[in-house]
């Protein structure tokens, strides 16, 4: 707790220099409350695991207790554990199915092996090994260690590569890695000793050994889980695009944890050559893998206590039917032995479980989500004047906040006022700030006067001009419509802004800073939210949790423009479903918690696509109500789509239209209403005929 | 709701550790029901089988077993080992080097004086050196790979002869028939295919013969063309083709040899010991001449012993030269008994480390003297017509070190 002040202040002097006194202030009181709740949550991790760890203490050495053999099925129980929590860091956070993580076991397993091996036996057995290591030999624990390090460095490297793939690609390039590994392992005689068994390695495993890895592997993976790092890894999971227009970068949140879970994996395989004293290639292989995948999918991978109930559930089984399958006496029945009863009854659990509930027997659930209920009433009754101090500081927050967004709005409020400084304003980016101008110094020159601009860009589809010579502005403060017809190019232009599409030709700015080139997660880092026509929230994910994304970015790269997830929540009135899933949300709700993710971001502009889709006529009255007090509040200029002409009339200060890929009209709505171009776009034309008086367009909007 | 959710994960949890020690438990009363603690209790000779009876060790483990069982009943009905009965207690490890400590483990704790290993060195590395904690041995019925005996940080035993051995026999027989020159063929995918050629050239050139070349090949691989080709191209032609290769690569590729004109003669290892071979070869199959474990020659004990299992079992056994290694194995483990006098194991262990010339179903065994591989006859069978055909049986005089 004494450490928090002092870095809050910290913040708030670096914010000073770039923003506004208020923005500083929100900052500093924003990023001290995050602090203090992300502690909260991550203490709250860590109690989950700790009492994770008890209870597989508990079976774990009470099963050891029995005899020597269920000592031995014991520690197999905490190895595989080790292994199957170490796959869960990265299939169950991002999603993508690795069948490469044996392959790291391996990989660790045979160094330290090779590390730690008497040199007497390596003479017989690898007397050429390269790098003098036939000579070496190093004490077990010593061995372990070098072999998890380098072999998370190997894994490291290759995660280079495999953090850029997402989904069936990624997998298929681990099934892969996993057969170049195996191959390695068993043509590089000399290092290796070949497809044969390598034996002589010290056998130092026992069930504290295995405890210990355990509780390491629980408290890395419940912790990453928690973290805004692993929490940015399960936007990814949940939806790569939207994630990446969140701020999120995908390839570097999906490479730590592939880093993170191989180091586990290693831990894991060292364990289990210092636990045999003689692997073989095969014993990384097919086998393993299926084993490990069984554990964790029985479990559910979204989460730690997932794969820890999987792992124990398959373990029991595996001895039950182990058991029955050798022929038993039980109860005075003499059972025949069954060779294979035990791979039968695992596959037809795995089958049952994955018809019954495909994301395993536990979900993302986990055992602090019960914990954390329990912790929090203690606190509050107990420690009351903890909850009670972050409740006034939440509140301050507001207090400022809401300084803030008057000054931004006093602002914000001489740019936009009239059509006419718009009109003006084309004279602006005639004299950009210049290339040199990055997006800080941008930020604290003119913070009021955000504008994006959009000027010539025009996008090929294979010959098709989605795109052609479309030039936009948006003012901060300005709510800007972009209509027009089916196929008018209206996504492909806010996916060009986004940076989701790089445009054939045009030049986009914001602020002045050149976003051409820009990658989507970049392009939200500056300030640049965005919506999607059908939905794409993080549907796994709660509606605190999809806000936080958004907001922990902000946090990180505009510390003047974040605030609290929580902040958010009670904005958009949400507390009451602040923990329910974002997927099983009515669509309404979804798209608002959309909306407010998007808000969560701190934008300078804000991307709506077709915001009212599907709201009946008094929900998009709201909408247009609930989309100025945003950019009231936010002083953010804001660029919808619609078709809902109604809406757009009733809510934009300005409209483009845009038709077949070109902005054919643009001006206040009274003036595109009246336009012959727009309403033929809108009804077609016939011939000459042009429309010789201009139709009612709300009317239009409402057909 | 979500507290409901949370104490339901308890519950369940609460479950889990609950089934694991009703697990633990079960086993338990079964075992203390089989036999008491380990030692010279009981008044039985206690075998425990730690065997991969599913999984990669199963073709040969299996039929090992099978020939166990039979073996102990033909024991057990004679009166047993100086009049105790015989158990047996067979256990699959799966072939999982992970699960063979924890079955030998089970075994120990159910009384085993003895331990029988799984097929494959790697497997066994677990059985060994669990086994070791209670000075109790192992050996393995089926194995040939030398490194049996090292692997487990113990000294275990090979019942069957080593690979070094056949593989010495089968150059020994090369240099009768007059042959000067030899070609290999190894594939690393196994330490059996890579290393009976090695032991092979190491005997072959010892007696005065000469490896002229050699080629690697790969375990399932389709066409031999590449290799049958330099083989084709040699001049002078080498007078033998010797690899480990075993059906149904061995077939493919004798087809193809025969087909480019090789008229060099093809020899194999015991893996070449079974009618598929022949069924899938053809003609080509005839003059193929291997290294076995043993032959039904009229009157021998082989083919006494495989007559009484067929009938023991129902059935004919599938891989009779392999299912005989199991009878050797209670045939050398009765008579470490009978030495010791005790069921002690470390008895046990200190009177198999001392055999010699024990009668076994293929020809006789001697450890005494040796790291753990035994000495012990080879067969030597060609096919002829279409016929397995018995050639000789012997110990070879030069065996190369493993």
């Amino acid at each position: 707790m004494s450490g928090l002040p002092e870095q809050g202040e910290t913040l708030a002097g670096r914010g000073a220099g770039l923003v506004p006194a208020a923005g500083a202030a929100r900052a500093s009181a924003c990023a001290a409350e995050e602090r203090r709740v992300q502690r909260r949550e991550l203490l709250v991790a860590f109690g989950g695991s700790v009492g994770l760890f008890v209870i597989v203490a508990a079976i774990a050495l009470g099963y050891a207790t029995l005899g020597g053999s269920q000592r031995n099925t014991a520690i197999v129980l905490l190895m595989n554990m080790v292994l199957v929590i170490g796959l869960q860091i990265f299939s169950g956070n991002s999603g993508v199915l690795s069948l490469a993580h044996v392959s790291f076991a391996g990989i660790a397993a045979y160094i330290s092996a090779i590390l730690s091996a008497p040199t007497l036996v390596k003479g017989t057995t690898i007397p050429d090994a390269p790098f003098g290591l036939a000579g070496v030999e190093l004490p077990a624990p010593l061995a372990m260690i070098v072999a998890v390090v380098v072999t998370t460095l190997i894994a490291a490297v290759i995660g280079l590569a495999i953090a850029r793939l997402s989904g069936i690609s990624a997998t298929i390039v681990t099934l892969a890695l996993m057969l170049v590994v195996f191959a390695v392992l068993t043509n590089w005689k000399s290092l290796t000793g070949g497809a044969e068994a390598f034996y002589g390695i010290p056998v130092t495993t026992n069930v504290w050994w295995g405890l210990g890895a355990v509780f390491v592997a629980l408290v890395v993976a419940r912790l990453f889980k928690a973290s805004r790092l692993g929490l940015r890894v399960q936007s990814t999971r949940e939806d790569e695009v939207a994630a990446s227009s969140s701020g999120v970068q995908v390839v570097r949140s999906r490479f730590w944890s592939w880093v993170l879970s191989s180091a586990v994996c290693a831990m894991g395989g060292v364990l289990i050559a210092h636990f045999l004293g003689a692997i073989s290639p095969s014993g990384f292989y097919f086998t393993l893998l299926f084993l490990t995948l069984a554990m964790l999918v029985l479990g559910g991978e979204y989460g730690v206590t997932g794969a820890v109930v999987g792992t124990v559930l398959m373990t029991i089984v595996s001895e039950a039917t182990r058991y029955l399958g050798d022929g038993p006496v039980v109860f005075g029945v003499d059972i025949p032995p069954l060779a294979g009863l035990s791979q039968l009854v695992q596959g037809a659990i795995i089958i049952v479980v994955m018809i019954w509930r495909p994301s395993g027997l536990l979900g993302d659930r986990e055992l602090d989500g019960l914990l954390s209920r329990r912790l929090l009433r203690g606190t509050r009754s107990a420690g009351g004047r903890v909850a009670a101090a972050s409740m006034e500081t939440a509140a301050a927050d507001a207090i400022v906040t809401g300084e803030a967004a008057a000054g931004a709005t006093a602002t914000g409020e001489a740019v936009p006022e009239t059509p006419a400084a718009t009109a003006t304003a084309e004279a602006v980016p005639e004299t950009p700030a210049g290339p040199g101008a990055a997006a800080a110094p941008a930020a604290d020159a003119a913070p009021a006067a955000a504008a994006l601009s959009v000027r010539g860009a025009s996008m090929q589809f294979a010959g098709l001009a989605a795109l052609d010579d479309a030039s936009l502005e948006v003012h901060s403060g300005q709510v800007v419509g972009l209509i027009g017809p089916n196929g008018a190019g209206k996504t492909t232009l806010l996916n060009v802004i986004s940076g989701l599409y790089a445009p054939t030709a045009g030049e986009m700015t914001l602020n002045g800073v050149s976003l051409n080139g820009l990658r989507p997660y970049q392009i939200a880092r500056l300030g640049i939210a965005r919506t999607f026509q059908t939905t794409r929230l993080f549907r796994e994910l709660t509606v605190r949790q999809n806000l936080e994304v958004a907001a922990s970015v902000a946090r990180g790269h505009r510390p003047q423009a974040a605030r609290s997830a929580a902040e958010i929540l009670s904005q958009f009135g949400f507390e009451e479903i602040a923990d329910t899933k974002a997927g099983v949300l009515p669509y309404g709700v979804q798209r608002e918690v959309e909306v407010a993710r998007a808000v969560a971001l701190g934008p300078g502009i804000l991307l709506l696509d077709e915001p009212a889709a599907g709201l009946n006529d008094a929900e998009s009255m709201e909408l247009v109500s609930a989309v100025r007090g945003i950019r009231d509040r936010e002083g953010c200029g804001v660029l919808l789509i619609d078709h809902d002409l109604h809406f757009v009339m009733a809510l934009c200060e300005y409209i483009y239209v845009l038709d077949a890929g070109r902005i054919i009209c643009r001006g206040v709505p009274e003036e595109v209403q009246r336009d012959p171009l727009v309403v033929a776009a809108y009804l077609g034309t016939r011939g000459g005929e042009a429309p010789a008086t201009a139709p009612t367009m709300p009317a239009l909007g409402e057909a | 709701m979500r507290s409901r959710k949370g104490s339901t994960l308890l519950a369940l949890l609460a479950l889990l550790a609950l089934a694991m020690v009703a697990v633990g438990c079960g086993g338990d009363e079964g075992d203390t029901g089989d036999g008491g603690d380990t030692g010279d209790g009981g008044g039985k000779v206690i075998i425990g089988a730690v065997l991969g009876m599913t999984g990669d060790a199963a073709p040969g483990d299996v039929p090992a077993s099978e020939a166990m069982e039979y073996a102990v009943d033909e024991i057990n009905k004679a009166g047993g080992i100086d009049g105790k009965q015989v158990e047996l207690i067979i256990k699959d490890m799966k072939s999982d080097p992970a699960l063979a400590s924890t079955v030998t483990q089970e075994l120990l704790d159910a009384g085993a004086q003895v331990i029988v290993g799984p097929a494959f060195p790697g497997m066994g590395a677990g059985a060994v050196s669990t086994a070791a904690k209670e000075n109790v041995t192992v050996l393995s019925a089926c194995s040939t790979q030398p490194e049996y005996t090292v692997v487990g940080g113990t000294k275990a035993y090979l019942v069957a002869f080593g690979d070094n051995v056949q593989a010495a026999a089968a150059a020994e027989y090369a240099l009768e028939q007059g042959y000067k020159t030899a070609y290999t063929l190894t594939s690393p995918d196994l330490s059996y295919t890579e290393r009976l050629p090695e032991f092979f050239t190491a005997a072959f050139e010892n007696g005065g013969g000469k490896t002229i070349g050699n080629d690697t090949f790969t375990i399932g691989q389709q066409d031999f063309a590449a290799q049958v080709t330099k083989i084709a191209s040699l001049d002078p032609a080498p007078d033998v083709v010797y690899t480990g290769m075993f059906p149904p690569d061995t077939a493919v590729f004798v087809r193809q040899l025969r087909a480019a004109g090789v008229e060099s003669a093809l020899y194999g290892a015991d893996g070449c010991d079974q009618q598929p071979l022949i069924d899938q070869a053809g003609k080509d199959a005839d003059g193929i001449v291997f290294s076995t474990h043993g032959y039904p020659t009229p009157g021998s004990r082989f083919e006494e012993f495989v007559a009484g299992l067929e009938e023991f079992q129902g059935k004919p056994p599938e891989a009779p030269a392999l299912a005989t290694t199991g009878g050797d194995v209670i045939d050398v483990i009765k008579a470490a008994v009978e030495k010791a006098g005790s069921t002690d194991p470390a008895a046990i262990g200190d009177a198999v480390a001392q055999l010699q010339d024990v009668e076994v179903v293929n020809g006789t065994i001697t450890y005494a003297g040796t790291n753990g591989v035994p000495q012990k006859t080879v067969a030597i069978v060609e096919i002829e017509d279409g016929q397995f055909v018995f050639k000789d049986q012997f110990i070879p005089s030069f065996i190369p070190e493993p």
